[in-house]
């Protein structure tokens, strides 16, 4: 295999590996402070996307404000999902829990399918051109993701370890009886957990948007990379997590350049499903 | 699930003439139409009931029972096609095949719980999907067609009114065997797994077998499904068998009841007939054209079958058989 | 029949049980008493599966089987009726009392489903088995009523029931008296008695010093997860070491 080639498979492999970390990040926060997966997770994403795109081409947005939105947005829609979603079902079983986040994603889906159309779109990169690196072009686009999934996790992590949020979503996700008889409410949790995650979940909508598309039918299967990411590198990691994503992209950029790109999705679905079968903690994992 | 021995003496004998009747009326009626239904709510009902067994009897969930119909549908299709294997046999056959897959699938998850199930459910129906689509040997989007009716001997099945006594009568058949599942050793051990795993293991039931065999067990009754759906329309394509699809299903199954016999074939008929419903809802005229919208428009119907999946699983998490004025769950609700 | 030997049990840095062995043989019936906190649940746990020692052995009959899955256990003969009540509150009596034979029965759903004559054979044969068991209670009354609304004395004698319809033979009671009334606690007396008649050895933790001394043939005391006397009845009733424990907190 040519330099290029070689260049450019790691390039897409590392670019679109990121944008999963961030998404996986955000299912993991999730997962490990209120034991739920929200199957609606990538309409979320694709929501966001978007959002950012009329931003930025309708009401002419510096990308930076569109950002900033955007992650405040995700934000909001998280405190939304914990206070009003999930409030007639928050003491029910974990079932219904689950159809009511899926529910509310098919609702999500569709809702944005019948306000920007169903075709997906084509969003513009923060800053358009590339770079040469061995003679195969890597976009800027790839290195604002890169360069974002590094700060969104640096920040992410100092969350977890400096704040009181943070604390206590460590808290909720080592034992979350413990956390509760010390006075962390299942509320307030919840808010932290839906709130970053969605924030992630819009992050990674907006930035992986002028690489693949913004809308169309993408909701579904992101969450299920998502997902995927999160099992292969461990649910209870977050480092775990992006690790898993990055992984989960390279494997993809190598089918796409092998088999091609037809059957992307049934080679990563299979690799979930295998680790389920021999791996369900994870590379770095542990419960 | 109520037995029949279970239900008073008049009920039953009503419940008999409704079957009777139900039985004869393509003998009294021409119109296909009518037929064709009642052949699609058989085929739903099939569905619906492997499914109850899984999600009502023993708890587990499964957002990809469409792929599991499809493996029916296409094995069926490629074994009477190309092999020119008579339907009697492939339909069998593929049952059987797809009871395998769902074996597969429920083996990587079944031990990890509900959320990791349905996740492994959603992976499977990707990966299947995305095959059929993309293979040739499956015809790949136009599908593979055209398929022959069943023949028996030189009755050969192919008027919707033969046909629709093939359809019904595996579903009596398949009802009186989930009925004797049900209510015997498996049955109780499915209801012990569903009610407290950790009491069940400790009176000896292997939880994760039973799990498995009760998931292996619906999607044998999706793959019978697939293979009636793809010999009745002569053709088996990708379209049926996706993500969506498998959605449907599993509202059909909350709306209709989780673990009630009538509640799969409330569910059933609420898939078979509610599509005719909306084309009719979208052509009255006096109805505003939005609102119309609404009935016509498949996003907008998907809107509002994702509307109608949380408010159902809010309120009426038990389905419609559920109801009575202590399972509706009106506001916040402390368990 | 059943040797523990030395087990520890350590959760993170606690340490639940220390190093505790005793053995319970044919046709006793022993009793692990000892203040709350002391280890005996969780020791119950560890020698029905449900937990894994940290260190140390389970031998039941001879056998080794501090590796088995629970359900294994129960086949071995491995009977247990835990405090928090076990029922299937939606089947009726009866229904839960079969799910006892369930690790000694074998129709599939292929008999079930056809029913096979040799599966409806089967069937007659558990139901005229737990109708047996089930009187042996004193519940074979209330055989088809729905668990979930029996008063909780009976519903112990129903977890009891559906552990002898497994063919225990070890049954591990836990707290079984608890939320009992006086005249509850003496039929659960006899019923345990006519446990150890039918050959069955029980194991019992429990805090009603009554019953135990009422009903024992020995006694183990547990103070820290540790053993601190163990023999017959009236001895530990007045060692120094016990009373300390019990008065000590």
């Amino acid at each position: 295999m040519s330099a290029e080639s070689l260049v450019l498979l790691l390039a897409t492999g590392v670019t679109k590996g990121a944008v999963y970390g961030l998404l996986a990040l955000g299912f993991h926060i999730l997962y490990a402070a209120t034991r739920m997966l929200h199957f609606g997770y990538g309409a979320v994403a694709v929501l966001a996307g978007l959002i950012a795109l009329t931003l930025t081409n309708g009401l002419h947005f510096p990308f930076w404000l569109t950002l900033i939105v955007i992650i405040l947005l995700g934000w909001a829609v998280g405190q939304a999902h914990n206070k009003w979603v999930l409030a007639p079902v928050r003491n029910r079983d974990q079932w219904i829990q689950m159809i009511a986040l899926m529910a509310i994603g098919i609702v999500v889906e569709n809702a944005y399918a019948l306000i920007w159309g169903k075709m997906p779109k084509a969003a513009p990169a923060f800053t358009p051109g590339a770079l040469s690196v061995l003679g195969a072009p890597v976009s800027y686009q790839s290195l604002w993701i890169i360069g974002i999934t590094v700060v969104s996790v640096l920040a992410i992590k100092w969350l977890l370890d400096y704040t009181l949020m943070g604390k206590s979503l460590r808290g909720a996700s080592n034992n979350p009886l413990a956390a509760r008889l010390m006075g962390i409410s299942v509320m307030s949790v919840g808010g932290y957990a839906y709130g970053i995650s969605m924030a992630l979940a819009a992050l990674g909508g907006m930035v992986i948007s002028p690489i693949t598309f913004a809308g169309g039918q993408f909701a579904f299967p992101l969450t299920m990379k998502g997902f995927a990411s999160l099992v292969m590198g461990g649910m209870f990691s977050p480092i775990g997590a992006v690790i898993g994503g990055l992984l989960l992209g390279l494997i993809e950029s190598v089918t796409v350049g092998t088999i091609g790109s037809r059957y992307m999705d049934v080679v990563s679905m299979s690799v979930l499903l295998l680790f389920l079968l021999v791996r369900p903690h994870g590379l770095f994992g542990g419960e | 699930m109520s037995t029949l021995a279970s239900i008073a003496r008049p009920r039953r004998l009503i419940l008999y003439a409704i079957l009777a009747l139900w039985l004869a009326f393509p003998l009294l009626t021409d119109k296909t139409y009518y037929i064709g239904l009642a052949i699609t709510l058989g085929i739903f009902a099939i569905v619906a009931i492997g499914y109850n067994l899984v999600a009502g009897n023993t708890g587990m969930f499964s957002f990809g029972h469409a792929a599991f119909m499809g493996m029916g549908a296409y094995t069926s299709a490629v074994l009477s096609m190309k092999l020119g294997m008579s339907a009697w046999i492939a339909l069998p056959l593929s049952a059987i095949v797809a009871g395998l897959a769902g074996y597969l699938v429920g083996l990587t998850s079944v031990r990890l719980g509900h959320l990791h199930l349905a996740m492994a459910t959603v992976a499977f129906n990707i990966i299947f999907h995305n095959i059929v689509v993309n293979w040739t040997f499956t015809g790949g989007e136009a599908g593979l067609g055209p398929l022959s009716r069943p023949a028996l001997g030189s009755l050969v099945l192919n008027t919707d009114r033969k046909y629709f006594y093939l359809v019904w009568f595996l579903v009596l058949a398949l009802l009186l065997f989930t009925r004797n599942v049900v209510s015997g050793r498996i049955g109780r051990a499915m209801a012990a797994a569903k009610g407290d795993e950790i009491a069940a293991q400790v009176s000896g039931i292997n939880v994760i077998t039973v799990k498995l065999n009760a998931f292996a067990l619906s999607a044998f009754y999706a793959g019978i499904a697939g293979s009636l759906l793809g010999y009745y329309l002569a053709y088996v394509g990708p379209k049926p068998f996706g993500t969506d699809f498998s959605i449907l299903l599993f509202l059909m199954v909350l709306v209709g009841g989780f673990g009630s016999a009538w509640g799969s074939l409330f569910g059933a008929a609420l898939m078979t007939f509610l599509p005719e419903f909306f084309r009719f809802l979208s052509s009255l005229a006096f109805i505003p054209y939005n609102v119309r919208l609404v009935f016509s428009d498949y996003t907008y119907n998907l809107l509002l079958f994702g509307v109608a999946m949380y408010v159902v699983v809010v309120y009426l998490p038990k389905g419609i058989m559920g109801i009575s004025w202590r399972n509706l769950r009106l506001g916040k609700s402390k368990r | 029949m059943l040797e523990v030997v030395e087990v520890v049990k350590d959760f993170g840095g606690l340490r639940a049980v220390d190093h505790v062995s005793f053995r319970v043989n044919r046709g006793e019936i022993k009793a692990l008493i000892g203040p709350n906190g002391a280890g005996k649940t969780t020791l119950l746990k560890v020698i029905n599966g449900l937990l894994s020692p940290t260190s140390g052995e389970i031998r039941y009959a001879g056998k080794r089987i501090s590796k088995m899955r629970p359900h294994s256990r129960c086949e071995l003969g491995i009977g247990s009726v835990f405090q928090l009540s076990q029922l299937f509150r939606e089947l009726s009596v009866l229904e839960n009392a079969m799910i006892g034979m369930h690790c000694h029965t074998k129709s599939n759903i292929i008999t079930s489903g056809l029913r096979l004559p040799v599966c409806t054979r089967e069937e007659k044969a558990s139901r005229d088995k737990c109708l047996d068991i089930l009187s042996i209670v004193g519940l074979e009354e209330r055989a088809s009523v729905q668990a979930g609304i029996l008063p909780i004395g009976q519903q112990r004698l129903l977890e009891i029931a559906r552990a002898l319809a497994t063919d225990a033979r070890l049954l591990l009671l836990d707290e079984p008296a608890a939320g009992l009334n006086s005249a509850e606690k003496e039929q659960l007396g006899k019923v345990i008695l006519g446990i150890r008649e039918r050959g069955a050895d029980v194991l019992l933790v429990e805090h009603d010093m009554e019953l135990v001394m009422d009903i024992s043939d020995s006694l183990v005391v547990l103070d820290y997860g540790k053993v601190i006397a163990e023999g017959p009845p009236e001895s530990v009733r007045t060692n120094k070491a016990v009373i300390a424990a019990y008065l000590g907190e």
